[in-house]
This record gives structure tokens, sequence and C-alpha cells, in this order.
């Protein structure tokens, strides 16, 4: 068995490279696939994702063990992409925007998402606010729990639960809306 | 059960926690609330279409590792060239060895200069506020020795004396500075 997250990091703060270049290996899927579901373009994602774990070693002295090491890589990872959004501004888009930013796609039966048209349930995530995205794509895209969620990003679980119960309804009436739009009924 | 309380059971469907007997309910309720139908039709295909979404292997790219590597040895490695501090220890040194220079020499041949630049009308004013003023400070001064040290030391002395601190701090000052920049630029 290999050596843990923390005593990779208790090595890589002694200077020990090879300790750190470990955690990254560990830890680079999990930040890279949230932020590319955050920011959508592969190479801002990729630059994002290297930028965290610069800051991660920048900051090796203060992690503490009391938090599992991968939710502190995602509380750094949250709060860089949050950033970067906000000087994108990209973070507050009206339900209205969203409407009509949507692609218009044609729907043969009355199912609402068909194989081939996931790519509306991806637009519309990728039109929520960041309050709702951000946890709607650790949980239902990442598989976190509202735990893991939680500590990542520094808010109370019942206020998480709130935003995807919020965000799930969000989505769920632009989808509609696209829907109508598009002069499909149930 | 009203809309509120099915959409509740809906997130509960969502979140895999919902019971046999909540289900039921849901169902129940659906079949004839037809904007409850529809919403979780809709939270349905959400919740299939994020897990087909989920699956999907998203691996960070190639070389990712030595990439994030590489930036932190860039970041550790120290910054040849001229950083600001170098920049301001280098006018440090020009300042102190031009004033030291330019008053070693204005020193010496103080009378001789003012005596030569007094001959031009435009000098002629400074000059008397430069005499009015040492004349003054020299007897302030000479007052403070006075009470000091029972006039045991000269005005002259005293100014010399401080003038000399002052040098000696600034040669101090300058020849720390030059020490590190020469240190540091030796290094490379």
């Amino acid at each position: 068995m290999g050596a843990s997250d923390y005593e990779l990091v208790q090595s890589a703060s002694a200077g020990d490279e090879n300790a750190f270049e470990e955690l990254v290996g560990r830890y680079k899927n999990l930040v890279y696939s949230v932020i590319l579901r955050m920011v959508t373009d592969a190479e801002d994602a990729n630059d994002l994702a290297q930028e965290v774990f610069i800051k991660v070693y920048r900051n090796l002295d203060k992690y503490s063990p009391e938090f599992k090491f991968s939710t502190w890589v995602m509380r750094i990872a949250t709060n860089t992409v949050i950033d970067f959004r906000r000087k994108k501004k990209q973070a507050f888009v009206s339900i209205e925007d969203m409407e009509t930013e949507l692609p218009d796609i044609a729907t043969p039966e009355n199912t609402y998402l068909e194989t081939e048209e996931k790519g509306i349930l991806q637009k519309a995530i990728n039109q929520l606010p960041d309050m709702y995205k951000l946890p709607i794509v650790m949980y239902h895209l990442e598989g976190m729990s509202y735990q893991e969620i939680s500590s990542s990003l520094g808010v109370s679980m019942s206020k998480i639960k709130n935003r995807i119960f919020r965000g799930r309804k969000l989505l769920k009436d632009m989808i509609i809306k696209q829907k109508e739009g598009d002069g499909i009924g149930l | 059960m009203d809309c509120k309380y099915a959409e509740k059971l809906m997130m509960k469907y969502m979140d895999s926690e919902i019971t046999e007997k909540e289900a039921s309910a849901l169902n129940e309720h659906i079949a004839g609330c037809e904007k409850c139908r529809q919403a979780f039709y809709v939270y349905d295909a959400m919740l299939r279409e994020s897990e087909i979404i989920a699956a999907e292997e998203i691996t960070a790219p190639d070389g990712f590792e030595q990439a994030v590597m590489a930036k932190i040895k860039a970041e550790k490695k120290p910054v040849y060239g001229y950083s600001t501090s170098d920049r301001i220890r280098e006018v440090c040194l020009c300042v102190f060895i031009a004033l030291f220079v330019s008053s070693g020499v204005i020193s010496r041949n103080a009378e001789a200069i003012m005596a030569k630049l007094y001959q031009y009308p435009v000098f002629r004013g400074y000059i008397d506020k430069v005499i009015a003023f040492s004349a003054k400070s020299n007897i302030y001064i000479q007052q403070a020795a006075d009470i000091i040290n029972g006039a045991v030391i000269s005005a002259d002395r005293i100014l010399s004396s401080m003038a000399l601190l002052i040098g000696v701090c600034l040669l101090a000052v300058c020849l720390l500075q030059a020490v590190v920049y020469a240190r540091k630029n030796w290094r490379r």
C-alpha cells in the first residue's frame, strides 16, 4: 500500500517533489473533470487545473489533516473556478437569457431527453448561476455526497441541499420552456 | 397530497431516498396532476441523462503532472536580471557616491566656490540666505553645546561630528547594499 495523502503532504512540505507529483497524479482527474464541467473549454480547464495544483503546493503548510486532502483540494479548485468565471463575467445569466441561448433541437418523440439530445441538459447546466451549478455538477456529475460538497464549498449541508433542489427546479423549468418553444407537448 | 409535497418526494426520488410507500403515493398524485407528471418526466430524464454524462470519464491531459512540476520548479528558481530591489540598490549606490564625492569637494572649497558664485547676481540671493542660515544654526548649536557641556565643545565640532555620523551611516547602508547586490549577481 502506498503512502497516505497526509504522509505525501508532509514529504512534499519537506521539499520532496516526487511526493507532490504523486499527489497531483492522484487528484488531477477529479480536479480537471470538475473544472472542465464548469468552464467547458478544455484549454481553460487545463490551465486552471494546473493553477489549482500550484496553489495547493504554495499552501501545503496550511493544510490541516482534519479535512480530507481531496476536500481541501476541491475547495481550492472551486474557488479558482469561481474567480475565473467571475472575471469572465459568465456567472450571472438570467433565466430569460438561458432560454434564448439553448440550442434548437428537433425532438422526434414525446420523451423529454433522448440520448442524442443530452446536449440539452449539459447546456442547461452550463447556463445555471455558479451557486447552483457547482453543487449540481459535484453531486450529479461527479458523484460527490452532500457532506463532501458542503466541506469543499465551505457551505452548510442544508444550504447545499437547498441549492441542489433549486438548481434542479431551474433546470427542469429551462428544459420545459425549451420544449414548449419547440412546440412539443406531453 | 399537494404539489409542493409531491415535488419534495421527487427530490427524494432523485437522491434515491424515496421509500416504496412514498413512491406509490407520488405515482397516485402524478396520475391525476398533469403539471407534476410533466415535472416528474423531466426530473426522471435529467437523472438518466446526468448518469450518462457522469459515466463519461474525463481525464486530465497527458503530461499534466510534468507541466505542474515544471511550473513549480520555474517558480522556485531565483529570477536573474534587474529586479526592482536591484535598481533601488543601484540608485542608492550612485546617489551616495555622487553626494560623497561632491560634498567632499564642496566642503574643502566651500568658501572659494561661494566667492566665485557671489559674482553672479543670480546666485547672490541664495548665497546670502545660506550664510544667514548657517550663522543662525551655528548660534543655536553653540547655545545647545553651552547648555550640555558648559561651552567645552564648539559648534563647529558638533556640526562636524554630526556630519561624520551621518556620513558613516550612509556609507554602511551603501556598503551593505553593494554587498547584497554583488553577491546576488556573482552567483550567476
